[in-house]
């Protein structure tokens, strides 16, 4: 039967549009509708990866309302011209865009940011693409500032992020894979922060896999700098040790890569003190694009659909959960609540592989915690 | 043995190493034979799929499927399909589509075997894969010294040189410390990172260190085009610091092993003296592969079916 179900955080309740167990009912609770700052749409230019149509199934599925883009899609979303070819996705879900920081993602010329701010752009990122150039960055980032748009920024140092397909550590030694050290990260963060503190434009930090880039981004919100940051989802459920079966399985590809077991209890551990949020860093692929040695598979993985799962997960806070989902990203880009998630915090849930849905690493993974439907605000 | 694969020697079990050995020290006896052959594996097919260049692995394997009686098929990567972009699994769709009963796959990413492993019926024997594993090498090394030794139980063996990118020493690690003998590893820093405490070994800062102690020493051969870049700064640098000439080895005990995979840079990781040195157990390495993978081959594929005895 339908029913009345709490909102969280008030003594309000609402009507539900779907059919609810009495049990279900009891347990179920109305959140605000999450927001991924980390979304790589497919489109334009990757028919195979995702379409509007599926983006939009797996963002309601998951309970988002709005997704921001990242700028690599095919063309970069890099002029004003690009971004009003934004196709619009099925309601309640939205569709955000955040327009490149630097042409091409090259990180050498600035992009239009005043014109991109006009024609929509919410934020600006060279999304998984870090910028070379520290002077670049400090340069854009000065720019930025004086146009009020926030800066995402995936912290790596370039010359070691090209190095190695998992987190270098014995177990990389073991498994016979090419590390990526943590170093990557954590020079990353520092010069993010430093460049922070220097322009004063408000930055948040995506992809945090390393308790040290926790440590760094706690010391410069204690300073006072306009900084923010988050996590995937996934690297609250997974770390390194998900390689460890020797199977090589490629839908564990992930760049940046999973990182240790300490990294990952850091990460919970501020996701529920609230310093650190949370993306669904949806990377849709091809299944052929998985069926390849781990080397060679595209690194990435769908998240949309198992990310609020996987927080509440790893936290067993729903407080937490949409603190990191919802309220803080929606803090970032100024945004009303958008719609409604009819979330069930206590049911089980496994993410399988199926038919028409990008691969996702969490599929196998047994998980606690259910979106039941999507509502309009 | 009841594996469909050889993929590497992590996790093997100790009875499974030994059934191998035991196995390829009866497989040598055909080997001494005027006709040089025996019916076990008649009407099997084996392919080689090699995507790295390869004259001794390739052709070891290939003659020991001919002692057996297999036929073989060398799958010739470079004039394939594959240098027109086609994927591994396509190519290996296209093989078992001709019905093999093993692919003996040598490729520059780490995995490569194991995902074919998975995904077909056939079995998979990994001569190589990335900066992994090379099971069959190990195996032959473990076999030369098991003949001087009897046992592998306690005995100390040093591996020098790139430790960390070779499969040859990743694999020799594994198999030898479920054997119950302890691996020393020494060289360079950015060959032999601290990250290797993840392998049951110990780093040692010298080759002085490792030499001293160890019951064999394993000079792994130093890639040319890993000199002059970072990581390592000349030969002659190299063959100061890490190499084993006679000077180097006479620090060692008197009975001690020299080994060595092959191909070998003479004058940079073993002197040419000590490489045709009296220490030297090199070509006994060579005639030890073609045992090995005749022992491989008959146990993943005869093994099991009832087929003709090797004898």
């Amino acid at each position: 039967m339908r029913a009345e179900v709490r909102v969280f955080g008030s003594e309000a309740t609402r009507p539900t549009a779907v059919v609810l167990s009495p049990q279900v009912a009891a347990r179920a609770v109305w959140v605000p509708a999450f927001v991924d700052l980390v979304c790589d749409p497919g489109f334009p230019g990757f028919p195979a990866r995702e379409t509007p149509a599926s983006l939009a199934d797996a963002a309601t599925a998951g309970g988002f309302c709005e997704l921001l883009a990242c700028p690599h899609v095919d063309p970069v979303v890099d002029t004003p011209e690009h971004l009003s070819r934004t196709e619009p996705l099925r309601p309640p879900v939205r569709l955000l865009a955040a327009a490149a920081l630097t042409v091409g993602l090259r990180g050498v010329e600035l992009t239009e940011v005043g014109l991109l701010r006009q024609a929509g752009a919410r934020a600006l990122s060279d999304g998984r693409v870090p910028v070379a150039d520290s002077l670049v960055l400090r340069n854009a980032l000065e720019y930025a500032r004086e146009f009020r748009l926030p800066v995402l920024l995936r912290p790596a140092d370039a010359a070691l992020d090209a190095v190695g397909v998992i987190h270098d550590s014995p177990l990389a030694a073991r498994l016979g894979l090419r590390g990526n050290p943590a170093a990557t990260e954590e020079i990353g963060v520092a010069r993010a922060i430093a460049l922070c503190r220097a322009t004063g434009a408000t930055v948040h930090l995506t992809h945090l896999g390393t308790a040290r880039a926790v440590e760094q981004v706690v010391a410069a919100q204690r300073e006072g700098l306009p900084l923010t940051a988050s996590t995937p989802a996934r690297n609250l459920v997974l770390d390194e040790l998900a390689l460890d079966d020797g199977r090589y399985d490629a839908r564990l590809r992930l760049h940046p890569p999973l990182r240790g077991r300490a990294d990952r209890a850091a990460l919970v551990d501020a996701v529920r003190a609230g310093v650190l949020w949370v993306c669904a860093d949806h990377q849709p692929r091809a299944p052929e694009e998985k069926d390849h040695e781990f080397e060679r598979a595209v690194p990435g993985s769908a998240g949309l659909r198992s990310a609020f799962a996987a927080c509440l997960h790893a936290t067993r806070d729903l407080g937490a959960t949409v603190r990191a989902l919802s309220e803080g990203p929606r803090s970032l880009l100024g945004l009303p609540v958008g719609g409604w998630a009819l979330v069930d915090p206590e049911a089980p849930w496994v993410p399988v592989p199926a038919r028409g849905q990008a691969p996702d690493a969490l599929e196998g993974h047994e998980l606690r915690g259910v979106v039941l439907d999507l509502a309009a605000g | 043995m009841t594996r469909k694969d050889l993929l590497g020697l992590r996790g093997m079990p100790r009875a499974e190493i030994e059934e191998i050995l035991s196995t390829a020290a009866s497989m040598r006896e055909v080997g001494r034979r005027r006709i040089k052959k025996v019916p076990t594996l008649r009407g099997r097919l084996v392919v080689t799929l090699f995507f790295e260049n390869s004259t001794r692995t390739r052709t070891s394997f290939e003659l020991a499927a001919k002692r057996l009686s297999a036929d073989t098929l060398s799958f010739a990567v470079s004039t394939s399909s594959t240098a027109k972009g086609e994927s591994l699994m396509d190519t290996a769709r296209n093989i078992h589509a001709m019905s093999p009963d093993a692919i003996i796959i040598r490729h520059g990413c780490t995995g490569a075997p194991h995902l074919l492993a998975r995904s077909f019926p056939f079995s998979v024997l990994n001569a190589g894969d990335g900066i992994n594993e090379h099971p069959s090498q190990a195996l032959l090394d473990m076999l030369t010294m098991r003949d001087h030794w009897g046992s592998l139980e306690g005995r100390t063996v040093a591996i020098v040189g790139d430790v960390q990118h070779s499969r040859v020493a990743r694999s020799n690690i594994h198999g030898l410390a479920t054997m119950g003998a302890r691996v020393l590893v020494a060289g360079p820093g950015t060959m032999c990172r601290r990250e290797l405490s993840g392998l049951p070994v110990e780093r040692r800062h010298t080759v002085d260190e490792v030499v001293a102690e160890a019951d064999a020493v394993m000079m792994l051969r130093i890639q040319r085009e890993r000199l002059g870049q970072a990581v390592l700064p000349s030969a002659r640098e190299y063959a100061a610091f890490y190499g084993l000439d006679l000077a180097r080895l006479r620090r060692a005990r008197p009975e001690v092993l020299v080994m060595h995979p092959g191909p070998i840079n003479r004058g940079v990781e073993i002197g040419a003296d000590v490489a045709d040195g009296e220490r030297s157990v090199i070509l006994d390495q060579v005639t030890n592969g073609i045992a090995v993978r005749m022992a491989l081959l008959f146990l993943l594929l005869g093994g099991r079916e009832g087929g003709d005895d090797a004898g």
